[in-house]
């Protein structure tokens, strides 16, 4: 059956084998060559980078910063009640330092989701960055729902990291070639408007509508105060930035304390109090035991600042901006004169 | 991923009398890699037994001990695949006390105990019957039970048709490998870019069927009826092409089902080799004792085989509900009959081309129809998706809101107009595909017309493929 | 070589006129031969010429010879 051929080929072998060569070596370098000429030229005929979503740029963005500031985190840092791309902290940074800031946040990340970004990083060459990531201390706090424990972007990393030799090899071949990301693609095509659309624009929390309010009371149903949840990841985190030299800086990023009062009884917004200090005092010994540096947010915002209980609006946003800055220059006057007159009102409230 | 190259390689290195060697050793580090202990135990049972019995079968010369042997073996298959796939649902039905905590097993456990038990009968049949020559090999028969690309869900091989490709494994064939290796990716294709995408509409309407207008139960229904055969076909291309590169050639699992023009039909092209086997060896024997009842006697075997389809699906009502129905739909095509015939006639539609197409149209929902209890997650839920399908656009709900709600919503809402778009590409892609198989050789083109093709896949499989993890939704039998 | 007393019980029984019907002829190839006039027609032969098959013996039928045969076995 087979053998009759085989023997025929048997004798045409060495030219054949010479063709089966080139042809499996051609197959793919001419694969290769017309995506990458077409992905040439789409990139440089197509805004395509105006029309992506700026609060996932760690995921599109084939130009992963190589050293600078960056900013990785969940939605706090995310940025998205704002109604243009100019208010979000990072560009104020950028602006205000002269350098590029590079914001990886992503909305809904989790610490596997940190995890996976800060491994992403290092592994297209970022070296002795300073990353600056936000906590929200009610993040230690037991929650009713549980939670995907690869994280919420476990696919797309696992699309960007690969997960053995053969596909981070294809992931990392792949990266620069835009048009090959249907995402990328759709989105130049649906140009959508990321901010300035409801719900996502600039809003202050009491001031528009429920949205806080209706937020809030899921807060309530999901929390379930108790024990507070490991801190192992954020040492975890720390270890995998320093192999490459980039430095961990944590922002403790607020709560806005007048919402809880306002719209709850007195004893629970006093329990609440109660187990974010702790979450919070917790929070930092950890930091210090760790010997991570952090910028501590809490007290240093103003009710006005806020969209609802953890997300901050363009005040916000300027805050945020200050602060970091404060931090990375080394301390503004003003800055600390703020905290002083917080923590002196923290004390005369009954 | 480099399994199969590896595979490939060491099976070419070898001289042609340790082929066999190479495969099997494959097939059994393949199984063995779910690492479900209990499987390759099951697996191991399953193939000394029939082996020994089939020898057995065929040597003896006596009638009642080669009918004893026979019967034996059947029960061993039917035990071993009775225990391993229903022991814990049946016990869950009889009470909580019985909870046995085997854990991931609930799934695992079913990947491909059904399929080889089923072909360990067939084997053994044939044999009895002189059909087929028993396999005296002890390896070459292993490897015919457990021939990795087909191991996990079929397709089931008959002796006559695998065991002589088996004896005779070829050396590399470079035609072969590359054809094997396109039809796997367009499985590939099939599989992630098709199914995958289908799945979460269908998903999303039959996890809370309550939730949903009538138009989107029809339209779920409809989805999911495509997904089931671009999953399980595209599935089946995999193991066909793996298994073409190998030179070996399985038998074609599915024949454009949705073109049936009956339900007999149907099942003559839907998961051929599953129906093959029902047919052959429960409906044939029943249909034959139950001869003398003549048309109440094809009834009962025609019931009795699609109970059992059902059940082998799984055990739950929700399957046996479809079982049964396809038994009905049957039992009444054949009383029917003369009835039906009369009706095209009057019509004058008896010769007309139209007639065609009208009964594929018929079957196609008759089928479709019947999936609605083979996916619903209980038979509450089927018995209220089935009686709930021209209800909502109707009734007192505006039709605003009853479109709002479920699939109709989901194009309409601004995001997912995406998701839909890129389905119907997918979906496009599929029938352009299909009609291209059937129409053009492939191998026989120049070659910057077959490159051309293959990087067309190529960039399908990557701008359209679904990054959900699905699973094979077959997989659960 | 089929006898044409099988012959005619096989076209009475599919209500055909006639039809070439050889040794060889393979049970799928006479038209309305399916998986249900099958059973029809080993009945008719049964009652026909009052014989009794058994189940293995008609599960083992292939083509049209194999039928003549295992009935003149029967007859003897």
């Amino acid at each position: 059956m087979m053998s009759d051929s085989s023997i025929s080929s048997s004798r045409k072998l060495p030219a054949d084998a010479k063709r089966m060569v080139a042809k499996f070596v051609l197959f793919p370098v001419l694969l290769y060559g017309i995506v990458a000429l077409a992905n040439a030229v789409f990139v440089h005929l197509v805004d395509w980078r105006g029309a992506q979503n700026p609060n996932e740029r760690l995921l599109w963005d084939p130009d992963l910063p190589k050293t600078g500031l960056v900013i990785l985190g969940d939605s706090v840092f995310a940025s998205s009640y704002i109604d243009s791309s100019n208010q979000t902290f990072s560009f104020l940074l950028q602006q205000w330092s002269g350098k590029n800031v590079f914001n990886g946040a992503l909305e809904g990340a989790d610490p596997p989701d940190f995890l996976n970004a800060a491994e992403l990083l290092t592994s297209s060459g970022m070296k002795g960055a300073t990353v600056v990531l936000d906590i929200m201390p009610n993040r230690f706090l037991e929650f009713n729902q549980l939670e995907n424990p690869s994280g919420n972007q476990a696919r797309r990393f696992e699309r960007l990291l690969g997960h053995g030799a053969v596909s981070s090899l294809i992931a990392e071949i792949r990266r620069p070639l835009v048009i090959l990301d249907p995402d990328i693609l759709m989105n130049c095509l649906i140009r959508k408007k990321f901010f300035g659309v409801d719900p996502y624009r600039n809003r202050v929390w009491d001031k528009d509508g429920d949205l806080a309010h209706r937020r809030f009371q899921v807060f309530q149903q999901q929390i379930a105060f108790g024990s507070l949840r490991s801190f192992a990841w954020v040492q975890e985190l720390n270890s995998l930035l320093k192999r490459s030299d980039d430095k961990l800086v944590i922002f403790i990023s607020p709560v806005n304390e007048t919402l809880i009062n306002t719209y709850s009884s007195k004893e629970y917004a006093a329990r609440c109090h109660v187990e974010f200090s702790r979450a919070h005092q917790s929070l930092l010994s950890y930091l210090d035991r760790q010997g991570i540096p952090y910028i501590d947010g809490s007290n240093q915002f103003e009710a006005e600042d806020f969209v609802d209980l953890v997300h901050v609006n363009v005040h916000g946003q300027r805050r945020i901006a200050e602060l970091i800055d404060g931090y990375v220059t080394g301390g503004r006057p003003d800055f600390s004169f703020r905290k002083s007159i917080y923590s002196i009102i923290g004390m005369l409230e009954p | 991923m480099l399994f199969v190259p590896a595979v490939l390689a060491a099976y070419q290195l070898m001289p042609s009398r340790w082929r066999w060697a190479v495969l099997l050793s494959a097939s059994i580090a393949f199984y063995a890699a779910l690492r479900a202990p209990l499987l390759v135990v099951a697996w191991a049972f399953v193939v000394l037994t029939s082996y020994w019995l089939g020898l057995r079968i065929s040597d003896e010369s006596n009638g009642i001990r080669r009918r004893t042997y026979l019967w034996a073996g059947v029960a061993a298959q039917v035990v071993v695949l009775g225990s391993i796939k229903y022991l814990r649902p049946i016990l869950r039905l009889i009470g909580p006390r019985f909870e046995i905590p085997t854990g991931d097993m609930d799934w695992l456990s079913t990947l491909g105990i059904s399929y080889y038990t089923l072909q360990a009968v067939s084997y053994l049949v044939d044999v009895y019957l002189g059909t087929a020559k028993p396999e005296r090999h002890f390896g070459r028969f292993a490897l015919y039970l457990g021939f990795f690309p087909k191991l996990l869900q079929g397709p089931i091989e008959r002796a006559g048709d695998l065991l002589p490709q088996l004896q005779s494994l070829g050396s590399f064939n470079y035609t072969n490998v590359r054809s094997g290796v396109l039809l796997f990716c367009w499985g590939l294709f099939k599989k992630v870019a098709v199914a995958n995408r289908l799945a979460p509409f269908v998903t999303s309407v039959y996890y809370d069927p309550h939730g949903y207008s009538g138009l989107s139960l029809i339209a779920a229904t409809y989805m999911y009826a495509l997904q089931i055969l671009a999953d399980f076909s595209g599935y089946t291309d995999m193991a066909l092409g793996v298994a073409r590169m190998f030179n070996i050639r399985l038998t074609e699992n599915f024949n454009s089902p949705y073109f049936a023009t009956s339900i007999a039909d149907f099942w003559r092209r839907w998961h051929i080799s599953f129906s093959r086997w029902i047919l052959d060896y429960i409906f044939k024997p029943l249909q034959i004792e139950w001869r003398n009842a003549r048309k109440v006697g094809v009834v009962g075997a025609l019931m009795v085989t699609f109970l059992f389809s059902g059940l082998w699906h799984g055990v739950a009502l929700t399957f046996i509900a479809w079982g049964l129905l396809h038994g009905v739909y049957l039992s009444s095509s054949i009383l029917l009959k003369p009835w039906r015939e009369a009706v095209y006639r009057n019509i004058g539609l008896a010769n007309h081309p139209w007639r065609r197409v009208l009964q594929g149209i018929i079957t196609f929902n008759l089928v479709a129809f019947a999936w609605i209890f083979f996916r619903a997650r209980s038979i509450a839920d089927g018995w209220y998706i089935a009686t709930h399908l021209f209800v909502g656009a109707a009734t007192r709900i505006s039709y605003a809101t009853a479109v709002r709600g479920g699939v109709m919503g989901a194009i309409l809402n601004g995001g997912s107009v995406r998701d839909f778009a890129m389905l119907g590409a997918a979906m496009a892609v599929w029938f352009l595909g299909s009609t291209f198989r059937k129409t053009v050789r492939l191998q026989e083109q120049p070659i910057w017309f077959r490159w051309l093709m293959y990087y067309a896949l190529i960039l399908a499989l990557v701008y359209l493929n679904a990054h959900d993890d699905v699973g094979f939704v077959y997989f659960q039998f | 070589m089929i006898k044409p007393d099988l012959k005619r019980v096989i076209l009475q029984e599919l209500k055909l006129d006639d039809w070439q019907i050889e040794d060889e002829t393979l049970a799928a190839e006479i038209p309305g031969w399916d998986s249900l006039s099958h059973t029809s027609v080993i009945l008719a032969v049964e009652k026909a010429f009052g014989v009794r098959f058994s189940n293995v013996e008609v599960l083992k039928l292939n083509k049209l010879g194999d039928l003549q045969r295992l009935l003149d076995s029967k007859l003897q």
